[in-house]
């Protein structure tokens, strides 16, 4: 007797039909919440959110020629800090923008060039030749009197 | 009721447990591991259901091209089982990983070989995989009913390569670490899916944080997953009967212990296999992974270097998602082959057009991963 009157052709939906749609949206909104939270919690923290990261002492100035650079290792962002003119301080990512591989400075012509499909890049980090197509990240760098410090 | 004296003691601790717990049910489920090729009747009490069910014609899946199925299952099983041996004296850290891995090959009992088996098994579970799939293309194994066993078969494929990769990090040694971060590469410049893994996996710097996923990864999300695809695939097997190959009329029918024996013999075979490879070919000690110096000839693991050529030799001023869709495309079309093959049967001549095509991809397969190969300057 109960059925007769829930049928709902045309008409309202009824007690019944009500608490299901209830319960059904209900569900799927915890469900959606659920896999929400995982996904956020998948999402790693981004690296300038990371404890330690910050300011980076790279040495003196006075230790470093002008022209020549010096590879500053780094957890996972190993850096040139080159040294363009007597005040003037380049910070560089020495990983290879083509396929990270680790990037190596070359004295004699004063251009980083990378091992492993012989891309090279000029001293600020432009593309000279090879396959990399995007040139290369850059810090921000500052002289403290002869103190060079990289932010990360 | 619990029948004692009559038929002695073993008769009735069956039937204790045949009242206490559904033992057809349990049997079902070990079997649907490839234990046993046929659907058993749960209604029924268990002596009753095998009974009946090895009364009719059973193939076994010791015989080649079938065996290829239950032999990549024996294979992850004993990679199951040396991961966890080996995970008692592993460290997932970047700075204990090397040395821990150094403890078990050189100061552990056997460390050694079970260090080597494992890895060997690895290899050898890829190589198996991608033999099945290919005998499942060229023998017309997708068509209906098998689509979805078609589907499985790629994606334990495609997992197992994803094992493979995050298990290779975890040595911490110079060849992992840099064959990784050539393949999140790869695997990164994917349109799509790239962002999806790049999220998952933690970006492209490989630091702590990416090595603790892969290690969760590789012995918990990957395992598990791998696992319920070989259960989907024999309890699709199951349901869907053993086919004849193309050439037999009938198949070559055995009893359950038959099958049991060829498993045993199975099993050996492989033991033997593997010892003589890990005795014969061990892998060279292989110095610590350094990330400030990328050695000469650091690649991508072999199963991604024809996507690594096909990458590489499209013109770096083009946009990186155009090899990426094609990449992306072809595992489409793969996936999809059951539906888009529209051939009236499995045997080789009504599918010319589908071997062809197959061929065709292989040997592009094979020209791209030889392409991706020699990319390295001086490797």
């Amino acid at each position: 007797m109960d059925n007769a009157r829930d049928t709902g052709a045309g008409g309202p939906i009824g007690r019944r039909g009500a608490m299901q749609w209830l319960i059904r949206g209900f569900l799927s909104l915890w469900g959606l919440g659920t896999a929400a939270l995982g996904i956020s919690f998948l999402k790693a923290p981004s690296p300038e959110n990371r404890p330690g990261e910050g300011q980076l002492h790279c040495g003196t100035l006075s230790s470093l020629p002008v022209g020549r650079a010096r590879f500053v290792r780094h957890g996972a962002d190993p850096l040139f800090v080159v040294r363009a003119s007597d005040s003037e301080v380049i910070a560089l990512s020495a990983i290879c923008s083509h396929l990270r591989c680790v990037l190596q400075w070359n004295d004699e012509t004063g251009t980083i060039h990378c091992p492993c499909h012989a891309g090279t890049f000029d001293r600020e980090g432009n593309v000279l030749s090879g396959p990399p197509n995007r040139p290369l990240s850059r810090y921000p760098a500052q002289v403290r009197g002869d103190e060079i410090v990289v932010h990360i | 009721m619990v029948s004692r004296g009559e038929g002695g003691k073993r008769r009735s601790l069956s039937a204790w447990l045949e009242e206490r717990f559904n033992l057809t049910e349990m049997f079902s489920f070990a079997a649907s591991f490839g234990l046993f090729p046929a659907e058993l009747d749960t209604s029924r009490p268990f002596n009753e259901a095998l009974q009946e069910a090895i009364r009719r014609p059973l193939p076994s899946y010791g015989r080649w091209p079938r065996v290829l199925g239950i032999l990549s299952l024996l294979v992850f099983a004993f990679l199951a089982a040396t991961g966890v041996l080996l995970a008692f004296y592993y460290q997932p850290t970047t700075e204990e990983a090397y040395r821990s891995v150094t403890t078990i090959v050189r100061d552990v009992n056997f460390g050694w070989f079970l260090h080597q088996a494992h890895r060997w098994s690895a290899r050898l579970l890829l190589v198996i995989l991608l033999v099945r799939l290919w005998r499942f293309f060229f023998q017309g194994m997708y068509k209906a009913p098998r689509e979805a066993l078609w589907i499985v078969a790629l994606l334990t494929f495609l997992v197992a390569t994803h094992a493979d990769l995050t298990g290779r990090l975890l040595t911490w040694n110079a060849d992992g670490y840099w064959a990784t971060v050539r393949a999140l590469e790869v695997l990164y410049s994917l349109p799509l899916v790239g962002p999806m893994f790049s999220f998952l996996i933690g970006g492209p710097r490989i630091d702590s944080l990416v090595m603790t996923r892969f290690y969760v990864l590789h012995l918990a999300a990957i395992p598990f997953i791998m696992t319920g695809l070989f259960y989907l695939h024999f309890s699709g097997v199951r349901r869907v009967g053993l086919s004849a190959v193309a050439r037999e009329t009938r198949p070559v029918g055995g009893a359950l212990k038959v099958h049991i024996y060829n498993l045993l013999i199975l099993t050996a075979l492989l033991f033997g296999a593997l010892v003589t490879l890990v005795t014969l070919l061990p892998v060279p000690f292989i110095d610590p992974a350094d990330p400030f110096a990328t050695p000469v000839g650091a690649r991508p693991p072999w199963y991604l270097l024809a996507a690594y050529g096909l990458l590489e030799i499209f013109p770096s001023a083009w946009p990186r998602f155009l090899p990426g869709l094609v990449i992306e495309a072809t595992l489409a079309v793969a996936f999809l082959l059951p539906f888009l093959d529209r051939s009236p049967g499995r045997e080789m001549r009504q599918r010319r057009l589908a071997i062809a095509i197959g061929a065709a991809v292989l040997v592009a397969w094979a020209c791209f991963t030889w392409y991706g190969f020699q990319l390295e300057v001086g490797g």
